[in-house]
């Protein structure tokens, strides 16, 4: 049965709108604490008590979205709790509050963003899924984009605190984006997936240990570990190397390598499906240490730009292939979401680290040793992932070898 | 609980809780001395109370700074004070795009007006184009245009 095109216009939609709302919640919370007369070492107890929330709950929650047959129901609850997180960042930015918003906000994305993956499998089945996770990043990105340009114009001109109204007003969208996908579209696959959850192979033990899912884990460490923390101090350099136009700069550097993610992630997605992960992954995660190479080199502002577009590449990479691989080595099972939790975690301790790493590299040695650095972690990925990674796509049925 | 604090950002992370200890080991029986010495000698002049009208001060930590063109180009993180008190430079999250490439530095308290319409500074982003970021705990780069001859 396939899903209807109401339902899948509905997912694209929630897809746009969801990354709009987690664009509010990236660094800007920072500076709008300091406009609210926080000292650095209260922002950063707040900011620290989101990251380690986000972390605990990440496999929890995936095991929960697993356990539900309601996806929807899941990924309404995570809205919801956004939504709160937002309402009292923007109306109330005293301690208590913006602690509970923070903590808030951490859990109720861990259970969006696998209950988003789920209601893709469930309406799409695990043979079409590569392409609708790039479908799923097309519209995620083109979200991230528009908002970042959106929401640094209000942060700038208006009052910082609208830039969370804002957050807040378009969980409205994704709500109704998320009301307009059909539960009858996703039923069969939900049954089917529920009725393997006592399978022999599903155990919890077992999963921690398959090397796949080991690996793969590692190298999404590796990933973040190399890649959060070059904008953010390419970011820097700009602001250092460039007068005036250096906002608009800083701001095209957010948003062309989301417009690379909307253009190549559907195209990623077929990729994978027809020759296969592994060489998705080496092509996309090679792109890490070139760009810390180039980074390093690369004086002239308007250069970064293109360097930035190496980042389109690779993050299209890692948010079409996280997923997918979490399906492929989760198969015969119903443990999709706590995979992808697993997975989640990896990216998130390795970008915590990241950002904190090459800052103290930066500031005690230079800027260039510290991209050359991330550069040399992304190059231990891209290596982790050749020598170690095992080829995750199903083997395809024999009408379809016949068909190609 | 925004805690205004206008200490420079020099006081090292050791210093402040051994500082609370002896706060905390001498304060009491010098508390309880005091009463028994309130008893016995004159009391101590009553504080008086003094009213600064709305609009003439200004906060200082966490507002925003806007440019010579008029658009905010900061925060104000810290005053660095001398030890009579008076105020040097001011420490600011500089620049950036929705937080993204911000820079911290330092410049020197007449850079900064501040008025009703929020704290002013009087350099460009070209002047302070390759400036040097402030660092705790090390000296402290300030900018500052030389007084002008007239």
């Amino acid at each position: 049965m396939t899903a209807s095109r109401r339902s899948q216009r509905g997912l694209d939609w929630l897809n746009f709108f969801v990354a709009d709302v987690q664009t509010g919640f990236g660094p800007f919370v920072a500076v709008y604490l300091t406009t609210q007369a926080w000292t650095e070492v209260q922002i950063g107890f707040a900011l620290s008590l989101g990251t380690l929330t986000a972390m605990l709950s990440q496999m929890p929650a995936g095991a929960l979205v697993d356990a539900t047959r309601h996806k929807r129901r899941a990924a309404l609850s995570g809205l919801l709790g956004i939504l709160l997180a937002a309402i009292l960042l923007a109306a109330w930015p005293a301690t208590l509050p913006v602690l509970i918003s923070e903590v808030l906000h951490g859990f109720a994305s861990c259970i969006l963003t696998p209950s988003i993956a789920a209601i893709s499998l469930a309406l799409v089945g695990r043979a079409a899924l590569g392409e609708r996770l790039g479908r799923n990043t097309r519209y995620a990105s083109l979200g991230g984009a528009i908002a970042a340009g959106v929401m640094g114009l209000i942060g700038t001109y208006l009052a910082p605190a609208a830039v969370f109204w804002l957050t807040a007003a378009l969980t409205v969208p994704s709500l109704w984006a998320l009301a307009s996908i059909r539960q009858d579209d996703m039923a069969a696959n939900v049954a089917a997936e529920q009725v393997q959850a006592h399978s022999p192979r599903g155990r919890l033990r077992d999963l921690m240990l398959d090397r796949g899912i080991l690996v793969f884990a590692g190298c999404a460490l590796l990933f973040t570990l190399s890649n959060a923390a070059m904008l953010p101090l390419a970011g820097t350099a700009v602001t250092r190397a460039a007068g005036d136009e250096a906002n608009l700069i800083i701001a095209g550097c957010l948003v062309v390598p989301q417009l690379v993610v909307a253009g190549i992630s559907p195209w990623v997605g077929r990729l994978a499906e027809e020759q296969g992960r592994r060489l998705v992954l080496l092509v996309g995660f090679s792109m890490l240490p070139l760009r810390g190479l180039l980074l390093a080199v690369v004086q002239e502002p308007y250069m970064l730009l293109l360097v930035q577009a190496l980042d389109g590449v690779s993050a299209a990479t890692l948010n079409v292939m996280l997923p997918l691989t979490a399906a492929d080595l989760t198969r015969g099972t119903n443990r999709f979401n706590l995979c992808m939790g697993f997975f989640g975690l990896a990216v998130g301790i390795g970008g915590t680290i990241s950002t904190g790493l090459a800052g103290t590299v930066a500031s005690w040695a230079s800027p260039e040793l510290a991209f050359a650095m991330l550069g040399g972690i992304g190059l231990l990925c891209v290596l982790l992932t050749f020598v170690a990674m095992p080829e995750t796509r199903p083997t395809l049925p024999a009408e379809a070898v016949a068909a190609s | 609980m925004p805690i205004a604090h206008a200490s420079p950002g020099r006081t090292s992370c050791g210093v402040l809780p051994a500082l609370l200890l002896l706060l905390a080991g001498f304060s009491l029986p010098a508390l309880a001395a005091a009463d028994e010495d309130e008893a016995e000698s004159a009391p101590v002049p009553p504080i008086s109370q003094e009213t600064l009208p709305k609009d003439s001060t200004f906060r200082v930590l966490g507002s925003d700074v806007k440019g010579p063109s008029g658009i905010v180009v900061g925060q104000v993180v810290n005053v660095l004070v001398d030890e009579s008190g008076n105020p040097r430079a001011v420490v600011l999250d500089y620049g950036g795009f929705l937080g993204v490439g911000k820079r911290r530095i330092a410049v020197a308290w007449p850079m900064v007006q501040f008025g009703a319409k929020g704290a002013l500074l009087s350099l460009t982003r070209d002047q302070l184009k390759g400036f040097p970021e402030y660092r705790d705990g090390e000296d402290t780069v300030m900018a500052a245009t030389p007084p002008q001859p007239r």
